[in-house]
């Protein structure tokens, strides 16, 4: 599961490695999610992120599980749990990321080009209803 | 969810008219759960809680009613008994229905094999008061049993080995219990309940072993018991603890009551970094706050029979919370606003205001009862306190007198004082593959199994007289 490495205050000032095993971050970028456009898109709500806008996926949770993006926005998801985890859309082949590129401390980035509402889930933590669920939400 | 064949089964082919008991969905709609009052404390009585009375449906039988777990649990209606036979099901069984009892005819013939593809053996989501009994798990890529976002939940007379990830794990659920279990093979916890406060929630006569950590709770707590079980072969044995990759942190409030823990130095289970971190240590509290640790037999160690000792994060998410913040019950703090990701730094996590008291603990290579810090001043008790205890050695030395639970201290707590930092900076043997970890002997039986009537969680956790518990005796092969 966890491939990080613990550094203690105390020693990491004295320059002293905890426990090594942390693996590099891995990042994978996905483009094209928009490729399905979505009848529920409508105008822009107040609050929707543009740009680069950073999801955790911590244990065993999407936060914020829903978010609202203009179109264009690169998503970022970072798994900052200590668990596995994966991002599964619920309606295939629009963007994702599976558990072995995604193990704790990797990121996930994916561009949203085209308006709409896209839903995913963690397979391991939810199903495509329940659980380790979330939305991006993609408005004009 | 992901269903595939059923490898061998002795199939009853009496077929069986199922009576849909609408009245007890509307009754169990109705009584809805109701939250259990309890405290948690050394000399406390944990209260059962109702969560509806105890009304039950039809029995649904596999293979003969439906060829699989998961069609049973897909036909299934809240109250009903899914009575399993022997046989291998190569299955990952969601359940989303309210109120049902998952159960195995025979706990060690009745078996989920994951077959090293499946995720999880039993996975419940969302579900209120479901029970899962008296079978076997294996061979899953990462949980045999797992509850997650439930209210109410019982596991009994349950087998897990070889499992990517967690044996019993019960995540975000509240009301809830474990009894009559074994766990092995994970390289996490055998047993692990987290994200939860109050928890309410009881572990009672489980055994764990071969594992990373007998048990993990993270940021679990409030209402929360571990009694009369057995944590030995571990990497470490009983392990609460702290960090903010899950939410609700700190842990806090688990009452560790009664219970075997020995020989967890076990050099060739799997273990994930913690668990090599936490190895050669008994009961560890890392990070946690306001824990009861009493009257639990503790022996042969390489490293403490109970420590407390704080725990370093590295690349948190969130810092350390406030004393106000931290009171809050998860409910609440789940909905806090998102962190950035690893913006925190390397966050300390400390471990304060727990009780250690009337506990027999021996064989510790650096000593039975410790405390430590990492500030690199000398350890401070962190009002941490230790009485009443059967120990030979501590760090630092006098810990009793140092940080006793009635009084003020006294003595240097510099004095035999644990060098935390350089045991954290030591070399452990690496992680073993939990694919390979032995399989288990038979384990008993549910009673009654075949022919007992459904009984969903709805009357969880079980009550625990914490002071009718004393040190448990030696086991004949510990």
């Amino acid at each position: 599961m966890s491939q990080r490495r613990w550094v203690v205050v105390g020693v990491v000032a004295m320059g002293a490695l905890l426990l090594g095993g942390c693996g590099a971050d891995t990042t994978a970028s996905a483009t094209g999610a928009g490729d399905v456009p979505d009848a529920s898109a409508g105008a822009q709500p107040a609050g929707a992120q543009a740009g680069e806008v950073t999801i955790a996926a911590v244990d065993n949770v999407f936060k914020a599980d829903t978010i609202t993006v203009t179109a264009g926005a690169k998503v970022t998801w970072t798994n900052a749990g200590r668990n596995d985890h994966n991002i599964k859309p619920v309606d295939t082949g629009q963007f994702g990321v599976d558990t072995g590129s995604f193990k704790p401390g990797s990121t996930y980035t994916a561009t949203f080009s085209t308006p709409g509402t896209y839903h995913y889930y963690c397979s391991i933590h939810g199903t495509k209803e329940r659980g380790m669920i979330g939305t991006v939400e993609v408005v004009s | 969810m992901s269903t595939d064949h059923l490898e061998v089964a002795q199939p009853d082919h009496r077929p069986r008219p199922r009576h849909r008991a609408v009245w007890v969905l509307a009754l169990l709609a109705t009584v809805g759960l109701l939250a259990g009052a309890c405290s948690s404390g050394s000399s406390t009585t944990s209260t059962a809680t109702t969560v509806a009375g105890g009304a039950s449906g039809s029995v649904i039988h596999v293979p003969a009613d439906h060829p699989t777990i998961q069609s049973a649990v897909n036909a299934a209606s809240p109250g009903d008994l899914i009575l399993i036979s022997p046989g291998i099901y190569h299955e990952a069984v969601d359940v989303t229905t309210d109120y049902l009892d998952l159960r195995g005819i025979d706990r060690n013939t009745v078996i989920l094999d994951g077959t090293f593809q499946f995720e999880n053996g039993v996975r419940v989501l969302g579900a209120k008061g479901v029970a899962v009994e008296n079978m076997t798990a294996r061979n899953y890529t990462n949980n045999g049993f797992f509850w997650t976002g439930v209210e109410g939940y019982r596991g009994s007379y349950l087998t897990s080995f070889r499992t990517g990830n967690y044996g019993l794990y019960a995540f975000d659920s509240t009301k809830g219990q474990f009894d009559h279990s074994y766990a092995s093979g994970s390289p996490d916890a055998g047993v692990y309940i987290g994200q939860c406060q109050p928890c309410d929630a009881v572990i009672d006569t489980v055994t764990s072993e071969h594992n990373g950590l007998g048990y993990s709770g993270t940021n679990s707590g409030g209402n929360l018991t571990i009694v009369n079980s057995i944590f030995r072969h571990n990497r470490a044995g009983v392990v609460p603890n702290s960090g903010s990759y899950e939410q609700c942190y700190p842990e806090r409030k688990t009452t560790i009551v009664g219970n075997v823990v020995y020989d967890n130095n076990q050099a060739d289970t799997p273990a994930i970094d913690v668990a090599l971190l936490a190895m050669g240590n008994g009961i560890l509290v890392a990070g946690g706050r306001q824990n009861d640790i009493e009257r639990n037999l503790v022996y042969d160690h390489e490293r403490t029979g109970i420590g407390l000792v704080p725990f370093p994060e590295e690349d948190a998410n969130d810092k350390v919370p406030t004393s106000e913040q931290m009171e809050r019950p998860c409910s609440d703090q789940k909905h806090d606003p998102t962190p950035d990701p690893k913006s925190a730094g390397t966050v300390i996590w400390p471990a304060a205001d727990n009780q250690v008291l009337d506990n027999v603990v021996s064989g510790s290579g650096l000593g039975d009862l410790a405390f430590g810090d990492l500030s690199g001043e000398g350890p401070a008790s962190e009002n941490n306190c230790f009485s009443g205890n059967t120990f030979t050695t501590s760090a630092p030395t006098d810990i009793e007198t140092v940080a006793p639970c009635t009084g003020t201290g006294s003595g240097d707590p510099k004095a035999g004082s644990l060098d935390l930092a350089a045991l954290i900076a030591s070399e452990r043997p690496p992680a073993g593959d939990y694919k390979v970890t032995p399989e288990p002997p038979a384990q008993p039986n549910m009673p009654d199994a075949a022919t007992a009537p459904a009984r969903p969680a709805t009357d969880v956790p079980m009550a625990v007289d914490l002071a009718a518990i004393a040190v448990p005796t030696k086991p004949t092969d510990g």
